[in-house]
């Protein structure tokens, strides 16, 4: 490792660290050893700064980890190398590909954990999986991606789930942080950085009208496009229509656009049959997940296309028309600028961080843990006390006050029954 | 005329042909509401303190032509505060606000003992009525006729000019020529007054120091009249203050144009397709609040910047045939004529709503639609007519095609145009009292000076605590302004 590489860390960890006062400010607020002493919390993460601080917080609370990396593209040596050094943490790391990535997670699993945080259900189920589980029943988990989520509900409904697992993608936070402002705002960051594009008086499609959507469309038209949306959802369609933009079938809504971001989560979003109606210049991009939203082997058939600008490739279809694709098609964010800002994933890891002191923290009346008690095995949406608990760390740290419900209030609000703001995260959302 | 009697207030009580309006007992409640309009109008609360003691308009005999709204009531008090003898008039048939002109009457006074302003005016004046009011204009005390007009959309001014240049051709044109039924009833109004006083309107000119004009409508005639140089007074042009129509126009009708459609249909906004005709200040205050109720906005131009505006803007720009039969609701908002046809109305959308904020009605040609044949109107209430086609599918006409927002609701709200009449009195003030700045050997079209333009906002910074950043004597001297104003060109654009 040249030292260079893990000064950069290091200084990229402390720059973290400064921009997530939620997730490092934690610790702090629990006397030591932490209530998660004693603990053991198996993770797979990406190895990032962000990654570290979210360790170094868990270190604070009192439990030991075993990490590995969940994408081998993704790991920072530097980070690596850094976690290795800090006490109590343990990182295994297999050969870049995917035995590697395989054997590091049986690796880490096999030594048991009493709780799991995962990118995608793998380390979950092979954990579970393990036979006697090390000897430390496993408690609960954290699942970070939505597809890890649909795969533990599948799981669940064959009633091969044994454990309480929240779906962190299920929360407000995550909703009004991740996806409205965070993707609607690198979104952007994006389209600008690829395209540079004067967005005032151009038809913008989005296709997708969910939290991302919602997000790009309100930006999209606050520098003047005009959007058009493109739905499958009743519900998402007529919310865009009351917020006065315009929701057409993606087949006709082509031939305005000047620019077409896709936002679904679904597949095969703009195929050849929309893209030979496409006005000629249009410009696809994707901040979906996956790759997948719009067809890009088509586009590559039609041609080697022509590097236009960085990371904005035109191809010539036959029909006639050059159509520019930004980013490969790849989630545009991400790979055209710098994905979330900081801010986010401090919000993202502060709920993981108390998901797993929901699950795994001792009761100081009982000593017994609360996982179990209160969880049954399956998965779980975040639950709104947590959210509550972040929304309101976010405020004191953006130095945002807000009233206090007075005795009297309260008793009022309870006359109808329920706690205050007891509902569902639906009460907390947007 | 009947003799004015003194009461124990300073001012005569009016007598029963001094005034016209609806109902004096609603003057309790006029008052109230102009009360209430007071706070909300600092700038000419202000300047009924500034100038309260010099009574600049003293000597002032205005003619006013204007909405007799509550607003208005302040305008036509603080007129009065600073000396002027005021006759009033609204300029249109639908938008006087009742107990507004009661309460202008009463004045001091009482219901029985009315000692305010002569007012000529209620809602839903018929055409021979309306103009017969804006004739009541012209009779001060005396025989005198006024050496002032306030107008809104240049009927006060167009009754002068058409009386006097009738007079001196000796002769009116047959009604029965006319264009329009409106002009028909001017016509005969004036032929008229040709047979009965053939030098009346000459001798009413004479006087006439200067009038001010209030819309873009009005300002359109005087710059025809001063073009053929047939202007017979000079004008100042209110409009074109910047703390008019880039206050008024703009963010007044982004308030009232919703709170016309509002009361009036009561229709949700939120994702129906909204078109605005005409995108100048009046259409973007239009679309903006039809946008944040939600509407997606459509806009229709005949000007290239205009059009671009919109689109920077985010709106979608078409022609009104390309989207006549998807729209729900039809603004129309030009200053032109013959917009929306009734061929385009037949078109529309079951229920499409059909509206006009445009200063007169000849923007949506609803006398074609009643000619439609076959056609059939259900007034559904006052102002909001429901018109049925014979195959079967209706349009909702909001106030006849007249401006809804003061037909469907009340027009502007108080502090908007406050900086509106601050513009008009100081106008006022500029062409009774300082006349000679505007005498010329041809009559001209004038704005207000730069520095009264920037009074007029300065006079409503205290009202929202708005704390002003003070040039330097440096900075000043860097951009080349005085460190007091005026801090732009006079082609600066705002």
């Amino acid at each position: 490792m040249p030292a260079s590489g893990r000064v950069e860390a290091i200084d990229r960890i402390a720059s973290a660290r400064r921009d997530m006062p939620l997730v490092a400010g934690m610790p702090s607020c629990h006397p030591a050893p932490g209530p998660l002493s004693g603990r053991v919390i198996a993770a797979c993460v990406h190895l990032t700064p962000e990654t570290v601080v979210l360790v170094e917080t868990l270190r604070g609370l009192g439990a030991r980890l075993r990490l590995c990396a969940a994408n081998p593209l993704s790991t920072q040596d530097g980070v690596a190398s850094y976690l290795r050094r800090l006490p109590g943490v343990e990182v295994i790391l297999g050969t870049a590909d995917w035995d590697g990535y395989r054997w590091a997670v049986e690796e880490v699993a096999s030594q048991g954990a009493d709780l799991v945080i995962d990118d995608g259900a793998d380390l979950i189920l092979a954990v579970q999986a393990s036979p006697d589980h090390a000897g430390r029943p496993l408690l609960g988990a954290c699942e970070s991606t939505s597809t890890g989520a649909l795969r533990l509900q599948a799981a669940q409904d064959s009633g091969s789930l044994g454990v309480p697992v929240f779906a962190i993608t299920r929360s407000a936070a995550k909703r009004l942080y991740d996806d409205l402002h965070g993707t609607g705002q690198s979104v952007l960051d994006a389209l600008l950085r690829t395209t540079n594009l004067l967005l005032a008086g151009r038809v913008a499609v989005v296709a997708g009208y969910g939290t991302c959507g919602r997000g790009i469309a309100s930006r999209l038209r606050a520098l003047g496009a005009q959007v058009v949306v493109t739905e499958i959802s009743p519900q998402a369609a007529l919310e865009a229509s009351l917020d006065g933009l315009a929701v057409r079938p993606m087949a006709e809504a082509i031939g305005d656009a000047d620019l077409v971001v896709t936002a679904t989560g679904s597949r095969d979003v703009l195929t050849e049959q929309h893209l030979i109606r496409a006005k000629n210049g249009v410009i696809l991009a994707n901040a979906g997940h996956f790759d997948v939203e719009i067809d890009v082997d088509w586009l590559r058939g039609t041609g080697p296309g022509t590097a236009v600008r960085p990371g904005l490739v035109s191809y010539s279809l036959p029909s006639g028309q050059d159509v520019l694709l930004a980013a490969e098609g790849r989630v545009v964010n991400l790979a055209a600028a710098e994905g979330h800002p900081p801010a986010v994933m401090d919000v993202t890891f502060a709920t993981v961080a108390l998901c797993l002191l929901e699950l795994g923290a001792a009761d100081p009346k009982t000593s017994a843990t609360t996982g179990l008690q209160h969880y049954s095995a399956g998965v779980h949406s975040v639950p709104a006390h947590i959210d509550t608990t972040v929304a309101r760390l976010a405020l004191v740290h953006a130095g945002v006050a807000l009233d206090v419900p007075t005795n009297a209030q309260q008793a009022y609000l309870r006359t109808w029954g329920g706690p205050v703001r007891a509902g569902t995260n639906r009460d907390h959302a947007e | 005329m009947t003799a004015p009697t003194t009461t124990t207030t300073d001012r005569p009580t009016l007598g029963a042909d001094d005034y016209k309006v609806a109902d004096l007992s609603l003057a309790t409640f006029g008052r109230n509401e102009i009360r209430l309009a007071e706070n909300e109008m600092p700038g000419l609360m202000s300047l009924r303190e500034e100038f309260g003691a010099s009574q600049p308009l003293a000597g002032a005999r205005i003619a006013g032509s204007l909405h007799m709204t509550v607003q208005t009531a302040v305008l036509i008090e603080t007129l009065t505060a600073l000396g002027a003898d005021v006759r009033w008039v609204s300029c249109n048939i639908f938008s006087t606000q009742d107990h507004a002109a009661a309460a202008a009457v009463v004045g001091q006074g009482t219901s029985e003992a009315p000692t305010g302003t002569p007012v000529f005016a209620w809602k839903g004046e018929s055409l021979d009525e309306y103009w017969w009011c804006t004739d009541q204009l012209f009779k001060f005390a005396d025989g005198q006729g006024p050496n002032m007009i306030l107008d809104d959309g240049g009927d006060a001014t167009l009754l002068v000019h058409k009386g006097v240049e009738f007079e001196a051709a000796g002769v009116v044109p047959n009604p029965n020529t006319a264009e329009s039924e409106e002009y028909a009833v001017i016509l005969k109004l004036l032929t008229r007054t040709l047979s009965e006083t053939p030098d009346r309107w000459t001798k009413i000119a004479v006087d006439i120091k200067g009038v001010s004009e209030e819309t873009t409508t009005g300002v359109m005639r005087l710059y025809e009249f001063a073009r053929a140089n047939k202007l017979l007074f000079p004008a100042i042009n209110v409009n074109d203050s910047v703390t008019k129509s880039k206050f008024d126009n703009l963010y007044g009708c982004r308030h009232s144009l919703i709170d016309g459609i509002n009361r009036a249909v009561d229709v949700m906004i939120g994702g129906k397709v909204a078109l605005v005709l005409g995108y100048g200040d009046v259409g973007k205050g239009c679309a903006e609040s039809l946008r944040g109720q939600g509407a997606r906005v459509i806009v229709t131009e005949i000007d290239p910047i205009c059009a671009l505006q919109a689109s920077m803007h985010g709106y979608q720009v078409a022609r009104l045939e390309d989207v006549v039969s998807t729209a729900d609701i039809f603004i129309t908002s030009t200053g032109n004529k013959d917009i929306i046809t009734a061929e385009d109305m037949g078109k529309m959308k079951h229920q499409a709503i059909v509206g006009n904020i445009g200063h007169f009605d000849n923007e949506i040609d609803v006398v074609g639609l009643a000619r439609t044949p076959g056609i059939v109107r259900n007034t559904i209430k006052p102002q909001v007519d429901e018109w049925t086609f014979s195959d079967g599918h209706s349009i909702i006409m909001l106030s006849e095609g007249r401006l809804l927002n003061l037909g469907n609701a009340t027009g502007h709200p108080s502090f908007v145009m406050s900086t509106s009449f601050t513009n008009q009195v100081l106008a006022q003030i500029e062409l009774f009292a300082h006349g000679e700045r505007y005498e010329t050997d041809e009559n001209q079209v004038y704005v207000l000076p730069k520095h009264l333009d920037e009074k007029v906002a300065r006079l409503h910074l205290d009202a929202l605590g708005i704390q002003l950043t003070e040039l330097s004597k440096e900075q000043a001297a860097y951009i080349g302004v005085d460190v007091a104003g005026p801090y732009k060109s006079d082609h600066y654009r705002y």
